[in-house]
């Protein structure tokens, strides 16, 4: 999360006790600030008065832009969480995983297959999996992100698919692996084989599929596009409804 | 109730060896064991990290003991069945080094309690289904369907499985359990110099020559003294000895199989075996019983 900070709304560090209410006092890269009890750390931040404009994304735990890291005092453990999801506590000191360094590959998904062998070949690190499970303890999905990978490593490419499925790419278990595994993009690879080729294909959508290609629809979405906002309204208002 | 095992498949049985997997289950399952997978397990790590304070290479090793010990409690046995030599060897002696150092067994145990992993009481038994099938072989002998007569085979042990000493499931120089195993079944083996030789290992990544040299050695002596077949139980060699074949000009008369494949084949398991190795082990009985059965016959 990097963030900009201007003499109006910048940061501001502690400064004696806030009005009213109680506060905590958090140390942001190192720095105290003292912000309401009670905030997601990402609205703490803001509080304090971070301008973020990377690190930041959907605010609902979704798209794993706002990964943090941080130690709360008389502690040893180093922390990760999402900060749009996780409470700011008294004595957090924080850090901001705005990106977790990653080489993205490419390759061609038309000339894999779904094997470990094709994982392997892109992500030769896998196999240097130690057991040791920090990915895990770092997933703030909750995934078991360790068992996934070792999925791979013995071929199961679907286990390791539906293991990874709620992966959000926060990157914070690629930070803590001695591995240096690309998790993030090793699951994409995986589901994206488990999609291709070891998924039943849906047969309705391939059928409506070729209607479409078959120019089934375009006179209507001719007619639709030709109505003006008004005509739209009316008639998405008085569409048939499935009832419940 | 039928003797359990609880089984480690590892990573390559899985991956690249699924009728070694399968014909090694039918012939337990023959046997009377019941078989049952872990429910979860984890890379064994393939070879062993000698480095003095490394108890974090190890970890996926102490959490498979880990769950065989939870698993066997309800299974009512201790017993953790490998069927890959790679995988034995560092399951084997990752559970004896954490016997023989408490310190470690300790460390271990106060990384895995983040996860509420109990600490391992050193209460499983890891061994090679040739430790079973030897065990069994009298029973074996009285589960033969099918004679083999006539036909010879080589048992091929390579380093894994007999190597270190204290892992070792029969003498390190001169091992002889896949040869009591065989005769058991009324097989016919050959002795042969280069049977604990190793078959390059995993120089056939990025020094193919050394394992073509080493594996075709093996295979080449072996068929010199007569063996038609050779036996192995372990995928890495397998994948050896047969990218040795592959490679070689003259072809020696011999073909490289799994152990439980043989033995599948003569307890009429034919459901166990791939199709190519049913129908070459049909017409070489063919050939051997026509051999055997022709006065004079028989010496090649």
């Amino acid at each position: 999360m990097s963030s900009k900070e201007s003499p109006e709304t910048g940061p501001r560090p502690v400064s004696g006790k806030e009005e009213g209410g109680k506060t905590i006092r958090i140390y942001v890269m190192g720095r105290a600030y003292e912000v309401p009890e009670g905030l997601t750390i990402l609205k703490a931040l803001e509080y304090a008065g971070f301008r973020l404009t990377r690190g930041v994304g959907c605010r609902g735990g979704f798209c794993g832009a706002c990964a943090v890291m941080y130690r709360m005092p008389g502690e040893y453990k180093l922390r990760t969480a999402l900060a749009c999801q996780t409470l700011a506590r008294d004595g957090m000191h924080l850090v901001f995983i705005p990106y977790a360094p990653m080489k993205k590959p490419r390759y061609d998904i038309e000339k894999l297959r779904p094997d470990a062998g094709s994982v392997i070949a892109i992500f030769p690190e896998v196999t240097r999996c130690l057991a040791c499970n920090a990915c895990t303890k770092a997933c703030p999905q909750g995934l078991q992100v360790m068992d996934a990978i070792q999925a791979i490593i013995r071929g199961d490419i679907a286990a390791a698919a539906n293991l990874a499925f709620d992966c959000i790419g926060c990157g914070l278990c690629s930070i803590r692996c001695p591995a240096e595994i690309r998790h993030v993009y090793v699951f994409q690879l995986v589901r994206r084989l488990y999609g291709k080729y070891m998924l039943p294909k849906a047969k309705h959508v391939e059928e409506r599929i070729k209607e479409i290609e078959a120019g089934k629809y375009d006179e209507e979405m001719e007619k639709l596009m030709k109505l003006s906002l008004e005509e739209l309204k009316r008639l998405y208002m008085s569409r048939d409804i499935e009832k419940a | 109730m039928a003797k359990a095992l609880l089984y480690y498949p590892g990573c390559s049985v899985k991956r690249n060896s699924p009728w070694y997997e399968k014909s090694a289950l039918a012939v337990l399952e023959a046997l009377g064991y019941r078989v049952k997978e872990l429910d979860k397990w984890y890379c064994c790590g393939a070879t062993i990290s000698l480095a003095a304070d490394d108890v974090i290479r190890h970890l996926g090793a102490i959490r498979s003991l880990i769950q065989a010990e939870k698993e066997g409690e309800a299974l009512g046995t201790n017993e953790m069945l490998t069927v890959c030599p790679m995988c034995y060897n560092v399951l084997a002696r990752v559970n004896n080094l954490l016997k023989r150092d408490r310190e470690k067994l300790e460390t271990a145990a106060r990384y895995l309690r983040d996860e509420n992993l109990e600490k391992y009481s050193l209460s499983t038994r890891v061994i090679h289904v040739v430790q079973v099938l030897h065990r069994e072989r009298e029973k074996l002998g009285e589960l033969v369907k099918r004679r083999l007569d006539g036909v010879r085979v080589a048992a091929y042990y390579g380093c894994t499985l007999v190597r270190p000493k204290d892992v070792a499931v029969d003498n390190p120089e001169s091992p002889r359990v896949m040869e009591e195993i065989l005769r058991s079944v009324g097989i016919e083996t050959v002795e042969y110099p280069f049977k604990t030789l190793c078959c390059g290992a995993y120089h056939s990544v990025y020094r193919k020559n050394i394992a073509v040299a080493n594996s075709g050695l093996i295979l080449t002596d072996a068929a010199a003294r007569g063996a038609d077949i050779m036996v192995t139980v372990c995928p890495l060699c397998h994948y050896n000895l047969e990218l040795a074949y592959r490679s070689m000009a003259r072809k020696p008369g011999i073909r490289v199989m799994y152990l439980t494949d043989l033995l599948a084949y003569v307890m009429g398991l034919d459901d166990a075996l791939s199709p190519e190795t049913r129908s070459f082990l049909d017409k070489l009985r063919e050939a051997r019983r026509e051999l055997v059965a022709t006065p004079g016959g028989g010496n090649s």
